[in-house]
């Protein structure tokens, strides 16, 4: 769930939010990752980091791209949040919706052929939690949620450290 | 982004490919190397990624597809300097322990072109090298 606008923040914790619309088009891949990688570069997050977090991106938003609307057309709300250290995506369209998340998020279950079916283990591999809610009819929606300054599963990131041999996002 | 690049070396087809490699772009990498396999009569495909920045899943499916093509022809696949990032990806699917890693493009050649004629296989693994080659 993305937090209410209404709600003050944690007066101690800087907080920060990005709404980004795009037609549902993989055209629009790179510039949506490229986006939120670009915000969250504001917390310190490892090179590294940012490009797990863009791969997590481009896979939900390559699943509302491929799944969501059968028909064509349709949009992709991408919110991103900072609260803190806490960066949380929210991907969010209003398509067909998913009728069983728990084999959706099978690794290797693929509706579509010469597919691998990696996009949610990919997700959860790169980010420190993955909520997938969803409703026939309705759309779905994909919380990724990554904490700034810590280890994460798969990574070697120093806390509050950058590679200095790496331009900035 | 995708640009592709490709040359013929031996019956070993290099494909050098530059920019990211998504849904948006894995169509077209699927469409060069299957059309040029045929074109160039290849037995052999060493994918460059050393100029890729981004490898997602759909990425990945284009790659494992292509691999699958090759290896039922009888061919081999290997995938030559594939950046850090682009590495986490390719570990995570499983996909670097089925396909050879090269550190780079010449030394993927060297060691395809060495098991197309019938020597024995031998790893490639050179100082400095930290790709995945061997089982892990």
């Amino acid at each position: 769930m993305t937090q209410q606008r209404g709600a003050p923040p944690d007066p101690g914790l800087p907080s920060n939010y990005l709404r980004l619309e795009l037609p549902a088009m993989s055209a629009n891949l790179a510039l949506a990752r490229a986006t939120v990688a670009a915000f969250a570069a504001g917390l310190p997050f490892t090179v590294e980091e940012l490009g797990d977090l863009k791969v997590a991106v481009s896979e939900a938003v390559s699943n509302v791209v491929l799944h969501a609307y059968p028909a064509g057309g349709g949009a992709v709300l991408i919110v991103a949040e900072i609260n803190g250290l806490e960066l949380t995506v929210t991907i969010e369209d209003q398509g067909c919706g998913i009728a069983d998340i728990d084999q959706a998020r099978q690794p290797a279950y693929t509706t579509v052929a010469d597919r691998m079916g990696l996009g949610f283990a990919l997700m959860d591999s790169f980010c420190d939690e993955v909520t997938v809610s969803s409703q026939v009819g309705q759309g779905t929606r994909v919380v990724l949620r990554k904490l700034a300054g810590h280890r994460t599963q798969g990574g070697n990131a120093v806390p509050y450290d950058r590679d200095p041999d790496q331009p900035p996002l | 982004m995708l640009e592709l690049a490709h040359q013929l070396h031996d019956q070993i087809l290099l494909v050098v490919a530059t920019g990211d490699l998504d849904l948006e772009t894995a169509p077209k990498l699927r469409a060069v190397i299957d059309a040029e396999m045929v074109r160039a009569q290849a037995d052999h495909l060493l994918l460059d990624l050393s100029e890729v920045g981004f490898l997602d899943s759909s990425g990945l499916g284009a790659i494992l597809g292509r691999y699958r093509t090759v290896s039922a022809a009888g061919g081999r696949m290997g995938i030559a300097g594939a950046r850090s990032a682009v590495r986490r990806v390719l570990r995570l699917s499983g996909i670097s322990q089925i396909i050879s890693m090269y550190s780079s493009a010449e030394t993927g050649l060297r060691d395809l072109s060495k098991r197309r004629r019938g020597r024995p296989a031998r790893r490639a693994r050179c100082a400095g090298d930290e790709l995945e080659v061997s089982a892990r």
